[in-house]
């Protein structure tokens, strides 16, 4: 679990600071602040998890590299280089920084022309083991056949969030008696709405199981196979509230119904509840509200809403962080339905005054 | 006898125990608000256990925007709407307080005849501006705002099923026909 991130000169970031919710964060902004870097920062900074639990006499130098290749294969910077990450114009060198829940701490740094990132600080880090897991914008139930031998043999334009979430999905499930209650529940909600379930062979096959018939995966509604992606996270243990690390999920709402979204929002409150920490970041406002309505102070949740927006004199990307959806200062996706019900408003004023 | 009408929209509020025209302007009606220039809801239907201020808003009329509906508009366009509604439930509620007529909890709902994703910002408006008048004491025994609701006709049907709205502009053409029922 993530408490705190630091970013400072990397990309579009000039310096955030994020003291996040040990449950629910919801990161909004328009296109352009950099929400899906702040979540890519995040995710390759828990990326000692897994190569501790590997390797736990991992070196400096090992580390310092599993890091570097980490963050090139999630950003994809142009020409694989660091330097291009590095924000444009910036004097001071790239400083990334997560503190975690247990007082783990990482602190990378780069500069213009370094070939490897500085780990500056490490304490503890490699007593930090839970694994994070990153879901994509676009689902890949439909494409992950064969996926993960052409993403090592091919310099394909995917980033490593893809072929992470891939490797995942092929994973055993864990035994049922090790499935934590609220996953066998939110397996059955995912199933019940789609009608069915998706199962996976190994190697990327993936049908769709309904009581009567088989399909292909690629033959079911997008927004069904998202809901897979996480049903079958829960079901190989790689989402496990309490014990998995966060969970980080880039536009949950794209190809989504909107029906779904109520689902998907009470499942994620409910593995919060749970223990499970999650980072998202959004355009929706659906989303956005169904997590205001849903959410009950009185079962303890904790939406922290976290909105990147560009400060009008310097440009420069700033956030503003709060626990009450009402309180959202910058709020893009709010000022779009404004300017609809505004816009909507003075074409039939003007429509009056024409007749 | 509990049908009330605004404009081109009637509202039949069945089971209440009172509903009265609040917005009244002839003085030769029992109901007559006889302070004209006082900000002031449509409607208030008492409940056996709740009050109901009721303000309504028709911009979705067919065919027309009419002298209310322009002016609604325009608040929208002005960002003055949510702050006028606020007024209308406050003096609504100072006159009503002067009546002894505040004995139960009351509900703010306004009905505007507008999208649902048009409504929103309006919804959340309001709630932003009624951040204080939310807030509930302990020692209350009831509350002055239970709940502040904006609805459009298919989210009123869902929410009070048993006070159907019909609109009237039908009559004229030879028929009434019940909102959202077809």
């Amino acid at each position: 679990m993530i408490e705190r991130l630091e970013l400072r000169n990397l990309t579009v970031f000039t310096g955030l600071t994020l003291e996040l919710s040990p449950k629910i964060n919801v990161i909004i902004g328009e296109n352009g602040t950099g929400k899906t870097h702040l979540l890519k920062a995040a995710y390759g900074l828990c990326a000692g998890a897994p190569l501790f639990k590997n390797k736990p006499d991992t070196g400096e130098d090992e580390l310092e590299a599993a890091l570097t290749a980490q963050l090139l294969r999630l950003f994809m910077p142009l020409d694989d280089k660091l330097g291009k990450m590095h924000r444009q114009g910036a004097a001071e060198q790239a400083y990334l920084s997560a503190r975690f829940a247990g007082g783990q701490k990482i602190v990378v740094t780069y500069f213009n022309n370094s070939k490897a990132l500085a780990v500056q600080d490490r304490t503890n880090y490699e007593k930090y083991q839970a694994e994070a897991v990153f879901i994509p914008t676009k689902e890949v139930l439909s494409f992950m056949k064969g996926f993960n031998s052409l993403y090592e043999k091919y310099g394909l334009s995917f980033d490593q969030t893809y072929q992470d979430i891939c490797l995942l999905l092929d994973l055993p499930e864990i035994r049922p008696e090790t499935l934590h209650e609220k996953s066998k529940w939110a397996m059955a909600e995912i199933e019940g709405f789609c009608g069915g379930r998706f199962v996976f062979y190994g190697g990327g096959k993936v049908t769709f199981k309904t009581k009567n018939a088989e399909y292909s995966a690629n033959s079911m509604a997008e927004g069904f196979r998202k809901a897979g992606i996480l049903s079958r996270l829960l079901e190989t243990g790689a989402i496990q509230p309490g014990v998995s690390g966060p969970l980080f999920w880039d536009e949950p709402e794209s190809n989504l119904n909107p029906k779904l979204m109520e689902l998907l929002v009470q499942i994620l409150l409910e593995l919060s509840r749970n223990g499970q920490q999650i980072i998202l970041a959004t355009h929706d406002y659906v989303l956005l509200k169904w997590f205001d309505l849903l959410m009950d102070k009185g079962k303890d949740d904790r939406v922290r809403f976290h909105a990147l927006y560009r400060n009008d004199q310097s440009g420069d990307v700033k956030i503003d962080s709060t626990d009450d959806y009402r309180e959202i200062a910058k709020n893009p996706i709010t000022e779009a339905f404004n300017n609809l019900t505004v816009a909507h408003a003075k074409s039939y004023l003007k429509r009056a005054a024409s007749e | 006898m509990n049908k009330l009408q605004e404009d081109d929209l009637q509202i039949d509020f069945v089971g209440a125990q009172h509903a009265m025209k609040f917005d009244q302007n002839d003085p030769d009606q029992p109901d007559y608000h006889d302070l004209q220039n006082m900000p002031r809801v449509d409607f208030i239907v008492e409940m056996e256990d709740a009050i109901y201020f009721i303000e309504v808003k028709d911009p979705g009329r067919p065919n027309a925007v009419d002298v209310g509906s322009t002016k609604l508009l325009k608040k929208i366009v002005e960002g003055t709407l949510e702050a006028s509604l606020i007024e209308k439930y406050l003096f609504s509620f100072f006159f009503r307080w002067a009546e002894h007529r505040l004995e139960k909890s009351v509900h703010y709902v306004s009905l505007i005849t507008l999208e649902s994703p048009l409504l929103q910002p309006i919804i959340d408006g309001l709630e932003r501006q009624l951040t204080n008048l939310s807030k509930k004491s302990a020692r209350w025994d009831r509350e002055p705002l239970a709940s502040c609701q904006v609805h459009n006709i298919e989210t009123w049907k869902a929410v009070f099923p048993d006070w159907p709205i019909t609109r009237l502009a039908a009559a004229a053409t030879g028929g009434v026909y019940t909102v959202g029922n077809s």
